[in-house]
């Protein structure tokens, strides 16, 4: 219609401009910088990638030891591990704020952040619709939004949303001796519903898994995080339990964080399932 | 008594010492000096984190060992401390069995329901071993080290049942830690701590008696199990506010009696603020060297008891004193 009203189209586009200006200057008007001398101490290298993710790395003061993605984390000063890092450390890096994750909190650490008027941010990352809500609590708490990086997350999520015909019983080893794996409610299992495979542990949380159970119900592949678990360890346990399932070894710090390279587990996922449908 | 005050002298020294140390040396760089120089950070961190902790260390250094010789003195029996009577474990037990049931997200909750473990385990042993209107001190211990057995296996049970997030908590609590200590841990500590040597002190002439056996304790017109019950009482509630601070620490309620009773070998009243302030020492010292040996994390405290006791305990023995 619009194009057989050369007026009509004129008068849309200027009115289109125009919202766009004033969307444009609504989006700006969002964009707060932080507030000045906006630090953060990181306690777990999941919500260091997060802040980086949304853009605001800069605002980070110190990160617990194992925050090494994305490279500059591994600069950032630490304040030791994430379940007892050095009170001393934080305090004396002055954050306005500290986030740590619920899995990884010492019941202690509230009160001795509390004593020290410094504030603390919990934020929950068992499951994967945790991850974006965490995100969106940091970045509202840090107060500023730079990056879409919530909804590009969302969005990448999506993309990798599988449906398959046959599909495949996956089991991921979280520990080789004795054997833990990813069971039913967590973000792994999470994971698999995203990438249209079942988890081929009935149990839920991470338990200790009984050789019988897999001996019983042998999955069709076998993932295996490659740091904390060795190849001769998961040829040992096949041998055990007479697996004849391809066993893949995957990203540690992408498959086991659950952050915002979920994504790239997603798609690493999917090849690998991809592959074994061939 | 000059003796006694020398010896109090030397082992007060010896802790205002270790204090100094503890509340000087940190993961940060911050120095007293600059403390008394009104740097913010430097006041933040030397008084609102080290010289917390460190008189939460020398407190429930001072509270085990205080328990321990009361419980050894009580029994006439040199093994019995806090752990193989089944105090610790029954802290222990209540701090595992509430974990498991998710208690460990309501603040406090966990070591509230721990001190209330230590209590009922107390009961328990006390009740298993009374037979007839009298205690023995042996059944007394067998039934703490059943009751151990017992309590072991019901934290076992509890982890197995813990989420996992709740259980990375619960270990380090097992491992015994003095990690955040507060202001309010202190207030808490020193009162309970107070009252229970204010107790034995007022009973420590009863118990010096019960050295030389029950019955010449009732000849001599103690009330023995009236005696035997507030004793009980005291060494498990300091045992129980000192493991629901900070965890199980072994060996404090065992190491120091022995030790101070090697160098001095004196009677209950003697032994007792020597125990204090020697177990405070230990505790302090352990502490110390279990967060700064490592860069980037913290030991159990309890191992360390142990390695920086052990040496100088077996060197006692050696020399036969």
């Amino acid at each position: 219609m619009a194009s057989r009203n050369p007026r009509l189209l004129r008068d849309f586009r200027t009115a289109a401009v125009r919202r766009g200006f004033c969307l444009a200057l609504l989006v700006l008007a969002c964009q707060r910088a932080p507030a000045p001398g906006t630090r953060v101490v990181s306690l777990a290298p999941n919500v260091t990638e997060m802040i980086y993710a949304l853009g605001d790395g800069d605002v980070l003061a110190g990160a617990d030891v194992a925050s090494d993605f994305p490279a500059p984390a591994k600069a950032l000063p630490k304040v030791g591990n994430g379940l007892t890092p050095s009170i001393e450390k934080i305090v004396a890096l002055r954050p306005t704020l500290v986030v740590a994750i619920a899995a990884g909190l010492h019941p202690n650490l509230p009160r001795a952040l509390e004593a020290q008027h410094i504030p603390l941010l919990v934020v929950r990352t068992d499951r994967l619709a945790d991850v974006p809500r965490a995100m969106s609590q940091i970045r509202d708490r840090i107060g500023r939004s730079r990056r879409p990086a919530v909804a590009s997350m969302l969005h990448a999520l999506q993309q990798q949303r599988r449906a398959r015909a046959k599909p495949p019983r996956i089991l991921f080893v979280v520990w080789g001796d004795p054997l833990y794996i990813a069971g039913r409610d967590t973000f792994t299992d999470d994971l698999f519903g995203i990438c249209g495979v079942r988890n081929a542990a009935s149990v839920s949380g991470w338990p200790q898994y009984s050789l019988e159970s897999l001996i019983a119900a042998p999955p069709d592949l076998l993932l295996y995080p490659d740091r904390s678990v060795s190849r001769a360890q998961i040829e040992r346990l096949a041998a055990r339990a007479k697996l004849t399932c391809p066993r893949i070894a995957v990203d540690e710090n992408v498959f086991v964080r659950p952050g915002p390279r979920m994504a790239e587990a997603a798609a690493a996922l999917n090849r690998i399932v991809d592959q074994w449908a061939h | 008594m000059g003796a006694l005050t020398r010896a109090v002298a030397l082992l007060a020294l010896l802790l205002l010492v270790a204090l100094f140390l503890a509340s000087s040396v940190g993961a940060a760089d911050v120095s007293w000096r600059d403390a008394i120089a009104g740097d913010a950070t430097a006041r933040a961190i030397l008084f609102g984190i080290r010289l917390p902790r460190a008189l939460v260390a020398a407190l429930i250094g001072a509270a085990l060992a205080v328990a321990g010789v009361t419980f050894q003195t009580l029994l006439r029996n040199p093994l019995a401390d806090p752990f193989i009577l089944g105090v610790s474990g029954g802290a222990a037990c209540g701090a595992a069995v509430s974990t498991a049931l998710g208690f460990a997200r309501v603040p406090g909750l966990v070591p509230l329901v721990a001190f209330a473990g230590a209590c009922a385990a107390t009961a328990a042993v006390f009740l298993l071993a009374r037979r007839r209107a009298h205690t023995d001190p042996t059944r007394l211990l067998l039934s703490g080290l059943v009751l151990n057995a017992f309590f072991s296996a019901v934290i076992l049970v509890s982890f197995a049942l813990s989420r996992q997030s709740d259980l990375t908590a619960a270990l380090r609590w097992m491992m015994g830690t003095l990690f955040g200590a507060t202001w309010s841990d202190v207030v808490l500590l020193a009162a309970l701590l107070a009252l229970a040597m204010a107790t034995l002190v007022f009973v420590a002439n009863d118990l010096r008696m019960l050295a030389f056996g029950e019955d010449d304790a009732k000849s001599r017109g103690v009330d023995v199990e009236r005696i035997k019950l507030i004793g009980f009482a005291a060494g498990s509630v300091v045992t129980g506010a000192a493991v629901a601070v900070s965890g199980i620490i072994g060996f404090v309620g065992l190491l120091v009696p022995h030790l101070i009773r090697m160098i001095w070998r004196r009677d209950f009243r003697f032994l007792l603020p020597l125990c204090a302030l020697g177990g405070a020492t230990l505790v302090v010292l352990a502490d110390l060297v279990s967060r700064v040996i490592l860069p980037s994390s913290e030991l159990p405290i309890g191992a360390f008891t142990a390695i920086l006791g052990v040496p100088f305990f077996l060197s006692l023995l050696r020399r036969g004193r």
